[in-house]
């Protein structure tokens, strides 16, 4: 008998980032996939010959010893190529009612510089926000290559919200949503969302913010490689059905759709936490467990407009848009928002040679609204459905336009509801970023109930590239042991 | 939402004995071990990950909210937990 064997069950960005460390540390790895592919969700995709990201817009922490060129670094992305945004303004924030345009800059002393020229009287908060989340990020375990599981496991402090903490700080909603906005890259409401998480994930734009040249699929097709040099075997376009689980040994063996039984030694589930338990037969976990997991509620929903635009407008050539016809920014998280309202995210766009890349809409959606049609299939979606689509996107379009002309020269390629995230990004509750981190509820840990058994993704810990990535590492400490880990992250410093 | 116990009117007995039997049917315990001095490492052999869970149930079973509260972190036996779940009770009446 070999290294010990453990099968990694989905193959996102968490599920590969864990196969790749796993196998690098003499682990015998299969990695399984229910979609075609690999990455299916960073993959993005094509139509009328232009390219849409889909899961990779853009990402922070890119600098020379960024976190995210780090876990690059120690996937073995060394040849990555990158796309710095800009640094005087990579999102640029617009609300149309006040005429007000705020752009954000790369670096924590130029953002608070620019936002305490726009709002003077709240400089001195202003400083103090930008302070805080910076000692948030960097005394977070793995933002700052630290591996001790004790911390790893403790999230009791996260008892304040980020619009309790912002409202105790300025009385200004304009500045609270300049300082909120970001939660739309997590999907979480800033009522809901404590402090802490908030940190983790927005002081991570702070740095070195742009993406991949050439979009997720480039990403994906790094990953690919890596993933070939690595050892770890790959079993795509078959779903697990089932964990078998013995008494003394935990889980045993994944037994796939098609019969396929693969005897391992471990297992580390990826997918979204309602994907679990109907895995797990019963008696091997607690009924508590098995419940918390399926009563988890997930990040918020969106309705997308998938564009050709040329010229590409200047802003979106290295940056993204913000419209914020409402300065409210809770609004967007209620189940009965409405996504004439905004905050609209504009991202891509750009139409470089050899990389004609779409401009993607996004608006908050909720999945409410789409749930008479939940039994539906994609491709074969009732008619009511197909109207409520093509209402809300010509919505979508006509706002976007009348507060943003530099658009008249786009056109929409195609649309999404919260619906098709539901079906294309495997969530069950439709949310864009796995369940939400918020502050009444409790996500998985990288434990379970079962030895042998481990939970990542972006339900656990934190979402996006990142926050997955840092999560497989999470759950490598209690596969592999910390000193392990630490070998490894100090190998990619 | 916050008025649920209040509103029942429950005694406190009532309370205890609805906390165990939420307990017992979720965790699989028996019930003949849960008297107030069962510690849950050693007695009931629950850890911390079970004490999250454990959360969840007790907030759905009473409709209350009790969230990330550090005090969770402090309960070590069975009658902790129930002078914990009393002590909400109160401060929702306070409340209301």
């Amino acid at each position: 008998m070999g290294a010990e064997s453990i099968a990694v069950i989905g193959a996102g960005m968490s599920g590969v980032a864990a196969a790749l460390v796993l196998a690098r540390r003499g682990r015998r790895v299969v990695l399984v996939e229910k979609k075609e592919r690999i990455g299916a969700t960073l993959r993005g995709f094509t139509r009328g010959g232009v390219y849409f990201d889909t899961g990779l817009h853009y990402v922070g922490g890119l600098h020379g010893e960024g976190p995210l060129t780090r876990y690059f670094r120690l996937l073995g992305l060394d040849r990555l190529p990158l796309e710095m945004f800009n640094e005087d303004c990579f999102d640029l924030l617009r609300f149309p009612g006040l005429g007000l345009e705020v752009p954000l800059p790369v670096g924590r002393e130029a953002t608070v510089r620019v936002l305490s020229s726009i709002f003077p009287g709240d400089a001195a908060f202003i400083r103090k926000y930008f302070t805080r989340i910076s000692e948030i990020f960097n005394s977070s375990p793995l933002l700052s290559f630290r591996t001790d599981a004790s911390e790893l496991l403790t999230d009791m402090q996260n008892t304040v919200s980020l619009a309790d903490y912002l409202a105790g700080g300025t009385a200004d909603p304009v500045l609270r949503t300049v300082l909120s906005i970001h939660s739309l890259l997590y999907g979480v409401s800033p009522e809901e969302t404590p402090l802490h998480q908030h940190a983790r994930i927005a002081a991570s734009y702070l740095e070195g913010v742009g993406s991949v040249r050439g979009g997720g699929r480039a990403l994906v097709a790094e990953l690919e490689k890596a993933l070939s040099l690595s050892g770890v075997k790959i079993l795509c376009g078959k779903a697990a059905e089932k964990l078998r689980v013995s008494p003394g040994r935990g889980i045993n063996a994944v037994l796939l759709e098609d019969g396929t039984e693969i005897p391992v030694e471990g297992a580390l589930f990826t997918g979204h936490p309602h994907l679990l338990p109907p895995l797990l037969p019963q008696g091997s976990v607690k009924p508590a467990f098995r419940k918390r997991l399926l009563s988890l509620e997930d990040t918020c929903s969106a309705y997308a407009l998938f564009c050709k635009c040329a010229p590409t407008p200047s802003f979106l050539r290295g940056g993204n848009l913000f419209i914020c016809p409402d300065a409210d920014t809770a609004s967007a998280f209620r189940p009965d928002c409405d996504p004439r309202r905004g905050p609209f995210y504009l991202s891509g766009g750009r139409d470089g040679q050899a990389d004609l890349r779409g401009l993607v809409i996004v608006a908050p959606g909720s999945a409410r609204e789409c749930a008479p049609y939940g039994a539906s299939a994609p491709g074969r979606r009732p008619a009511a459905y197909a109207r409520l689509k093509e209402e809300r996107l010509r919505d979508i379009r006509q706002k976007c336009l009348a507060h943003c002309p530099e658009l008249s020269g786009m056109s929409v390629l195609d649309g999404a509801t919260p619906l098709t995230f539901r079906d294309y990004l495997d969530a069950p509750g439709c949310g864009l970023y796995g369940t939400k981190h918020s502050l009444h509820q409790f996500n998985p840990l990288p434990l379970t109930g079962i030895a042998n058994l481990w939970m990542a993704g972006q339900s656990v810990i934190a979402p996006g590239i990142l926050g997955a990535i840092v999560s497989a590492i999470a759950a490598c400490v209690f596969i592999l042991g910390r000193e392990a880990v630490q070998e490894e992250l100090a190998a990619c410093a | 939402m916050f008025a649920g116990l209040a509103e029942r009117g429950m005694t406190d007995l009532e309370i205890i004995e609805k906390a165990n039997a939420a307990l017992a049917e979720e965790f699989e315990l028996d019930p003949g071990r849960m008297r107030p001095e069962a510690l849950f490492r050693e007695d009931l052999d629950l850890d911390s990950l079970d004490a999250v869970d454990m959360v969840v149930v007790l907030e759905k079973s009473f409709g209350i909210r009790i969230g990330k509260d550090p005090a969770i972190a402090a309960i070590r036996s069975l009658g902790d937990l129930h002078r914990y779940i009393l002590s909400k009770k109160s401060e929702m009446r306070h409340e209301g």
